[in-house]
């Protein structure tokens, strides 16, 4: 039912594609010979794709590594002559917001795609990847599955009070997401935000979402709110996590990679490009989640929820 | 005695020349989007916006709080340490020495984590304590900040009043005794104003350093915000941030550090001992009970502060299972990053140990020019050196990256960009740490080279840099070791083949990846130490040898 590992996926997808016979590829024999990928991707999947990509098109590829807003800073700051040809797997919000630097792109599976993950994609300069739905994480041996948080509204009760563990949402982009689903669910209005500020005086404020389940894992917090794959990686490795999907909805936003403008590679990029699978999607409840409202609400939101974090901190 | 447009005053240009280029105009223009408003005109108002909102405004209170009690507590741990380590024989002194550097080196991000593993909430000492019914508090929040902040960076007094110590000569002390003062007396009049210049020094590093650190807070501050980490997320958010408000808390940054640096400069200014060569003092002997209790002393205090590195030690040998760790033995760890750990730790040693050597260079020449030949030009000299230490590695990453990206000049994907970076940024600690030793030469001596009719140029090289030696060698090993573990400007500037080790760690912690991130920053650990050892054993002998 669930997808419980979607790099796991991702890399058997790339499996499959690099060894079925993709005309497109084999008929692109006309590129710059390298490609330069500028990418949040988990370092292991770094690894792994660079030789089979090359291994399959003869392109050699050069990875340029940061989180989805050190790479786009760098970008953004290398506009005037741009370095790297290909955005991959970045945080598809923070991407799609910065369509000055993108080249519009239809890849070869574009068919492939639902079209829900086609929106608020910045007019087709960003490309679904993985998607990746924002989860309730707990620690199995702090809490029993029956105590456990079932719903996000769960986690606004008092007896969260400092148990649970939230990332910054002016400084994470997921932990964002996250505010924006909540603002979803409940409304952008008094009710909203009160689910908002009760859900924060619980909280303890972590700088990067990768601290969340990594936090829970370690028990050092009861409960945490995160996105899927860091979770899982936590209970694929044999961590006390369990991973709740709020039965209030979430919201299931892509990864996303694009062609940066002015890309001085632009065909091996976009042989790069064509050459990523996109793995199809799970039955999560999804909530009508729009990323080109919560892109729009972005600064309002953030300065929101900082004055909610000085009043209640 | 000035000699108006003599070689240095050529010097004075050049160094401003350099850092024209290489630090004022880049930073500058980022900074002067503080100023701009909307319609491009001048306006103070995201100035009056940043002081009037709590979120931002609150952590300058916070910055100048945390970093005022982790150099109140970095004197009182460093300072009975570099007395027993340079006036003491105690056994094992090299290697104490070179151990006493390694904190210094906390691998970015995974060392703080160290302090959360143990005294956590779930952490190893925590819950050990609970079983036998002690509970302590955890080690988040403001408390945890000065604990690790404070052996982190206590090395900087250390190290320099250690330095100043051996550059004491003995006859002052001897001069001293011989006109009937105590012992006692003697420490209080002579030895403690002499090295104060040195005191002085390591604790505006260390002042300095955690007003600027971010990575402590992220960690373990649990929300607990300082300046740095503000400016740090207005700066690199991934939704696009907020880049007048970013340029204005970064000038508030810069703004608070060149206050600090000045109430420094006008307090040491005043205070100025010199004397002449150099018969270094000899090692007292004490009793040996009393040589055991402070070689005990000595080495808690530099066991504690190793805590970190050990926990990451120990961590890099546990078996990893995506991220998830458990206590078996394994060696899968090193086996996962042995793909690009080889070329990564090369990149990072050739461009740091180049980078190092230019400041040593440069730093030791802008030492004497600040301390020798005051005027307005070298104090401003001496401010601008400075700015590097207070903007947080990000800003200037950024500010290279849009200054040397189009002509005229064009370094972005070259190694250059990163040695210049790293040039620039570490170049106050050469310079900080020839300043202070330079404080207690005597420049007579060098007067008197120069009158003999030897260039003031040479005469510097002859005589007062060998007097300086070994202040300058411990510059060159701080700013060594900070060059090599910089990651928050390398992030940006990097290209394709020049990955240094520490970006390979950074990314291993942002892929959850802490069996690998501890492999990795264990290697660099070990890497660093070598050198380091062995550096200070050949010192240790050029001192004996000297006498």
């Amino acid at each position: 039912m669930r997808r419980w590992w979607w790099w796991g996926a991702g890399i058997l997808g790339l499996v499959v594609l690099a060894a079925g016979p993709t005309g497109a590829l084999a008929a692109s024999a006309d590129h710059e010979g390298q490609v330069v990928v500028y990418t949040a991707a988990q370092s292991t999947i770094v690894q792994a794709i660079g030789p089979m990509f090359e291994k399959k098109t003869g392109i050699k590829v050069q990875f340029v590594e940061g989180g989805t807003g050190e790479v786009l800073k760098r970008a953004q700051a290398e506009k005037a002559n741009p370095l790297g040809d290909v955005f991959w797997a970045l945080a598809a919000e923070p991407l799609a917001a910065n369509a000055d630097l993108l080249e519009p792109y239809t890849v070869a599976d574009d068919a492939k795609i639902t079209a829900i993950y086609k929106k608020g994609m910045a007019g087709g300069r960003v490309q679904p990847n993985n998607v990746t739905p924002m989860v309730i994480v707990y620690n199995k041996k702090l809490v029993s599955e029956a105590d456990a948080p079932k719903s996000w509204k769960a986690l606004a009760e008092p007896k969260w009070k400092d148990k649970i563990a939230y990332a910054a949402a002016d400084k994470s982009g997921s932990s964002y997401t996250i505010l924006a689903t909540l603002l979803t669910v409940f409304g952008d209005n008094n009710t909203g935000w009160k689910v908002v500020e009760d859900i924060m005086k619980n909280a303890k404020i972590l700088p990067s979402s990768s601290r969340v389940p990594k936090g829970v894992a370690d028990g050092e917090y009861h409960a945490g709110l995160t996105y899927e794959d860091a979770a899982m990686r936590q209970v694929a490795g044999g961590a006390p996590v369990g991973v709740i999907y709020p039965q209030d909805g979430t919201s299931v936003p892509p990864d996303g990679n694009a062609l940066i403008k002015g890309a001085k590679r632009p065909k091996a990029a976009r042989i790069f490009l064509d050459y990523k699978g996109f793995a199809p999607l799970s039955e999560i409840k999804a909530v009508a989640y729009d990323m080109a409202w919560a892109g729009k609400n972005y600064a309002a939101f953030v300065k929101k929820w900082q004055e909610i974090i000085v009043r209640v901190k | 005695m000035h000699r108006r447009g003599d070689i240095w005053t050529g010097v004075t240009g050049v160094a401003f020349a350099l850092l024209a280029v290489l630090l004022i105009i880049p930073l500058g223009r980022l900074l002067w989007a503080s100023l701009l408003g909307d319609d491009g005109g001048f306006t103070l108002k995201h100035y009056r916006e940043f002081l009037a909102y709590p979120y931002y405004s609150r952590t300058i209170g916070h910055s100048f709080l945390v970093s005022g009690l982790v150099t109140l507590a970095a004197l009182v741990v460093a300072v009975p340490v570099a007395l027993l380590l340079a006036r003491v024989d105690i056994p094992g002194k090299a290697v104490l020495k070179s151990l006493a550097i390694l904190p210094l080196v906390s691998p970015p991000f995974i060392g703080a984590y160290s302090w959360i593993l143990l005294f956590g909430r779930a952490g190893y000492v925590t819950t050990l304590l609970q079983k036998v019914g002690i509970t302590i508090p955890t080690v988040y929040g403001m408390h945890g900040i000065v604990l690790a902040l404070t052996l982190n960076l206590y090395p900087f007094v250390l190290l320099m009043v250690a330095g100043a110590l051996q550059a004491l000569d003995q006859s002052l002390e001897e001069a001293a005794q011989g006109l009937g003062s105590s012992p006692w007396r003697v420490f209080w009049t002579v030895t403690v104003p002499v090295t104060m210049p040195s005191v002085l020094g390591g604790a505006l590093l260390v002042f300095l350093t955690a007003f600027a650190d971010f990575g402590a807070p992220m960690i373990i501050g649990e929300g607990y915000l300082v300046l740095p980490t503000i400016v740090y997320s207005l700066f690199v958010n991934e939704m696009g941030g907020n880049p007048a408000m970013a340029s204005t808390g970064a000038t508030l940054l810069v703004v608070c550090t060149t206050a600090i640096l000045l109430v420094q400069y006008w307090a040491v200014g005043r205070k100025r001992y010199a004397m002449t060569q150099l018969r270094p003092v000899p090692p007292v002997r004490p009793r040996p009970f009393v040589r055991g209790l402070l070689t005990g002393y000595a080495s808690l205090v530099i066991g504690l502060s190793l805590v970190p590195a050990f926990v990451v030690a120990v961590t890099s040998f546990f078996e990893s299972r995506g991220p998830v760790l458990y206590p078996n033995f394994s060696l899968g760890n090193y086996r996962e990053v042995l793909f690009n750990v080889p070329r990564a730790i090369t990149n990072s040693f050739a461009l740091s140990s180049v980078s190092s050597l230019l400041d040593v260079l440069l730093g030791t020449l802008i030492a004497y020019l600040v301390v020798r030949r005051r005027s307005v030009a070298t104090a401003a000299l001496d401010s601008c050196v400075m700015i590097p230490y207070a903007i947080p590695g990000t800003v200037i990453g950024v500010a290279f990256i849009v200054a040397f990206n189009k002509p005229p000049i064009v370094l972005t994907g070259t190694f250059l960009i990163l040695l210049l970076a790293y040039f620039v940024r570490r170049l106050p600690y050469s310079v900080r740490a020839g300043s202070a030793i330079l404080h207690q030469i005597d420049p007579s001596v060098e007067e008197a080279s120069i009158s003999l009719g030897v260039s003031p140029l040479k005469s510097f090289a002859k005589v007062t840099a060998r007097l300086m030696l070994p202040g300058i060698v411990s510059g060159g090993i701080l700013t060594w070791v900070q060059t090599i573990t910089e990651i928050s400007a390398t992030i940006f500037l990097y290209f394709g083949a020049w990955s240094t080790i520490t970006v390979v760690i950074y990314r291993q912690v942002s892929s959850s990846n802490f069996g690998s991130a501890a492999a990795a920053s264990t290697i660099l650990l070990v890497a660093v130490f070598i050198p380091v050892l062995a550096v200070n054993w050949m010192m240790g002998e050029r001192a004996v040898t000297a006498v």
